[in-house]
């Protein structure tokens, strides 16, 4: 007999479960050893033992005691009825509980009332269901508002529970929705459908440990929204496969549209690059080019293999280099973001061409130049047409002089007419009046008659002349060297050039000119210096020639009488006008060289300043 | 009555001379060759009445002064006799016409040649 209960405590030494057999006083006679850690009486004291001398008292799942009637071996032992899977916590003194599952029977052995108990610690499957259910609620208030969506889906039951909110996020109503997983692959839109059940298949096989999946959902209102969705595995089978997993739903839709239009943004920068007529270039801070689009190529006649192995100094024109060097520098040294300049590269095939370049730098994270973009645009053409246009301009501006100087001129024309001429005529008709009146006076009035006629006579003379110079008649242009021009005309002035300190500078000497006029100018030009000297000032008359604006000047610079510019200046060099008493002057000479300068297409000016001087500049 | 003619033309004044002493009989005629000349009499005797012009023949195109130049400095004089002045030009230009419409210290405009009967009209107003 007692071998047997050896025999059979072997047996059940060796099983996960708790086994005891109390007498009908509820002490334990027979138990295996899980029983005594379950119970936690260390080491076989169980013999005798009987629940009451435990430091644990029962309770039950709400964490009461258990009512001593209710205890599953109590109720066994009054009512003879097996109980089965009786959930019993034994709380310890520092109120942890351990989990019990308790099955209990009413045997009969030797005529007496035997009970034998088995229970399994399920501490640890409790707790974590009770967590499961714990931690629902305040998961879920939370969750609310936060517009994430939650799902549950349980392997055992083959059931999904979609949250409010999950379903809200899409725009149904809760009870629009059913709690499966068929609802889910209803949503999903065709084109990644197959896709994602894939996924999602592998994740519920445990074949992947999360879930992370970027889906587009059909909506109430048809259109689909972008969803992130992910899972979690929240326990496993033993076989360590999931059992139940959990994860959200968040919608992405707005993030997903910023990041097609980045996507879009930056194909469309691609497609600015690479199509547009402008030419883009990035350039290395050190020059080299990075990466050049078809248009640049075109413009520089080279192939974008060829740039790439080019520095972009290569070929510039030489002039520009140090200007757009310049710009980089201080574009290095961030005194500037960005450049424009118009600028000239050298084609392929060796001519010029003109550029507006626009550069901006590219900065990386540690502050060091990443790379410049260029943007090159071909303004050759209007570099051209702006150059016809000025040149045009200038023939404009040249004609609009020309027409000007022809309009004084017949204006002088008109004066000289009225005075030179309408005057001594005027004269002769008053006098044959006189003498009609007064035949006797005939010896008063006669030589003031010839005198009248002469006047007529050289006034007729000089404007030939002026005519003669307006019509360019004799007029020979031939190499004049200045120095002997001057020398000729100093030569016939030597007679009243005593004293005078004459300089000469002549940086050019040799001019293509008619000598006649060039003698004339000399001549008048040096003889005024020479006639209206300061008695008081040693005179000094200084002569140069230079090149400016790519015109010949020549310069009489004297320290005489002046002129008062702001009384005489419009009429200094007009006919018949003196400004100098006690001078033999005719207002001749300025004159007539004005006329000779000008209808050769150059032009004179003076500054002068009253008993300081006058500087007459001629640009021929 | 004091007559003054300004003018370059030295026959000009022989003439004038002529024609003024025989039309009306002046206290005096005083001569003056440019514009400058005139303005300088003008400024010696702008104290003595007396020795001013009530008439003056001016003539435009002159050197130095010319009757532009000098009607701009005389009308800047403040003279306190009255003058009339009259422009004696064979000056043809509009521009001399134009800027006479403008002025408005000048009696009349007379174009050259000056003749017997133009003075006689003229000369009747001083009578």
């Amino acid at each position: 007999m007692l071998s047997n209960i050896d025999f059979l405590r072997k047996i059940i030494d060796t099983i996960d479960e708790g086994v005891i057999i109390q007498n009908i006083k509820g002490e334990i006679v027979a138990f295996n050893d899980r029983a005594s850690d379950i119970l936690e009486h260390p080491g076989g004291q169980l013999q005798g033992w009987t629940f009451d001398q435990a430091s644990w008292v029962p309770v039950k799942a709400n964490g009461e005691a258990f009512p001593y009637d209710e205890i599953p071996t109590v109720l066994t032992h009054n009512s003879g009825v097996s109980k089965k899977d009786i959930l019993v916590g034994l709380k310890r003194p520092d109120f942890t509980i351990k989990w019990l599952r308790v099955n209990t029977h009413c045997m009969q052995h030797g005529g007496e009332n035997v009970f034998f108990s088995t229970f399994l610690d399920v501490t640890e499957t409790y707790n974590l269901q009770r967590e499961i259910k714990y931690n629902k609620e305040p998961f879920k208030s939370g969750l609310k508002g936060s517009q994430l969506g939650v799902w549950h889906y349980s392997k055992q039951t083959d059931e999904v529970f979609y949250s409010d909110e999950w379903k809200t996020l899409l725009g149904y109503k809760p009870e629009e929705l059913d709690n499966t997983f068929q609802q889910w692959v209803d949503l999903l839109h065709p084109d990644s459908r197959d896709y994602a059940i894939q996924v999602a298949r592998q994740f519920l096989e445990g074949r992947t440990d999360k879930l992370d999946l970027e889906i587009k959902l059909l909506c109430k209102d048809k259109s689909y929204k972008w969803i992130h969705s992910t899972g979690t595995v929240i326990t496993r089978t033993r076989e360590g496969k999931p059992e139940s997993v959990a994860g959200t739903h968040k919608d992405i839709t707005d993030t997903k549209a910023i990041i097609e239009l980045l996507k879009a943004s930056e194909k469309q920068f691609s497609n600015v690059f690479h199509y547009s007529a402008v030419g883009m270039s990035l350039v290395s801070p050190d020059g080299n080019w990075i990466d050049v689009n078809p248009a640049t190529c075109n413009m520089l006649g080279y192939s974008k293999d060829e740039l790439l192995r080019l520095n972009f100094v290569d070929i510039t024109y030489p002039n520009d280099i140090e200007p757009d060097l310049a710009n980089v520098r201080r574009m290095l040294n961030k005194e500037i973001s960005t450049y424009s300049m118009e600028k000239r590269y050298i084609h392929k095939e060796g001519h010029i061409v003109w550029a507006l370049l626009t550069v901006s730098l590219v900065w990386n994270d540690s502050g060091k130049p990443k790379f410049f973009i260029a943007q090159i645009q071909d303004i050759t053409n209007s570099k051209e047409l702006i150059t016809q246009l000025e040149e045009k301009n200038k023939q404009l501006k040249i004609q609009a002089i020309d027409l000007e100087n022809k309009f004084e001129q017949l204006e002088e024309f008109n004066r000289i007419v009225a005075h030179n001429l309408r005057g001594p005529v005027g004269n002769i008709l008053m006098i044959a009046d006189m003498l009609v009146e007064d035949t006797n006076a005939a010896e008063l009035y006669a030589p003031m008659l010839q005198e009248a006629t002469t006047a007529l006579d050289n006034t007729l003379g000089e404007l030939i002349q002026i005519l003669e110079i307006k019509l360019t008649k004799n007029v020979r242009y031939e190499d004049c060297r200045i120095s002997d021009v001057l020398s000729n005309v100093l030569n016939i002035l030597k007679p009243q050039c005593d004293g005078i300190v004459i300089k000469r500078h002549l940086q050019v000497e040799e001019l293509y000119y008619p000598k006649l006029y060039l003698e004339s100018i000399i001549y008048n030009l040096l003889s005024n210096a020479v006639k209206y000297r300061r008695t008081h000032v040693v005179p000094c008359i200084a002569i140069k020639t230079y090149v400016e604006n790519e015109a010949v000047v020549l310069e009489v610079i004297d320290n005489g009488l002046g002129i008062d510019l702001e009384k005489y200046g419009h009429q200094i060099f007009k006919l018949h006008k003196v400004f100098h008493k006690g001078f033999d002057s005719k207002g001749l000479g300025l004159s007539k060289i004005k006329t000779q300068i000008e209808t050769l297409g150059g032009r004179i000016n003076v500054q002068s300043l009253p008993n300081k001087g006058s500087t007459f500049k001629v640009v021929f | 009555m004091h007559v003054a003619i300004i003018d370059d033309d030295k026959i000009y004044h022989v003439i004038t001379r002529k024609l003024i002493e025989s039309t009306v009989k002046p206290k005096d005629i005083f001569e003056f060759y440019d514009g400058q000349e005139a303005l300088d009499y003008l400024l010696q005797n702008q104290a003595a009445p007396e020795m001013l012009p009530d008439v003056i023949f001016l003539d435009i195109q002159m050197p130095y002064l010319d009757g532009w130049q000098f009607l701009d400095s005389y009308s800047q004089l403040g003279l306190s006799k009255n003058i009339d002045i009259y422009i004696v030009s064979s000056s043809i230009s509009s521009l001399d016409h134009e800027r006479f419409n403008q002025s408005n210290c000048v009696k009349e405009f007379i174009v050259k040649p000056f003749t017997r009967n133009k003075l006689t009209e003229i000369m009747q107003g001083y009578a």
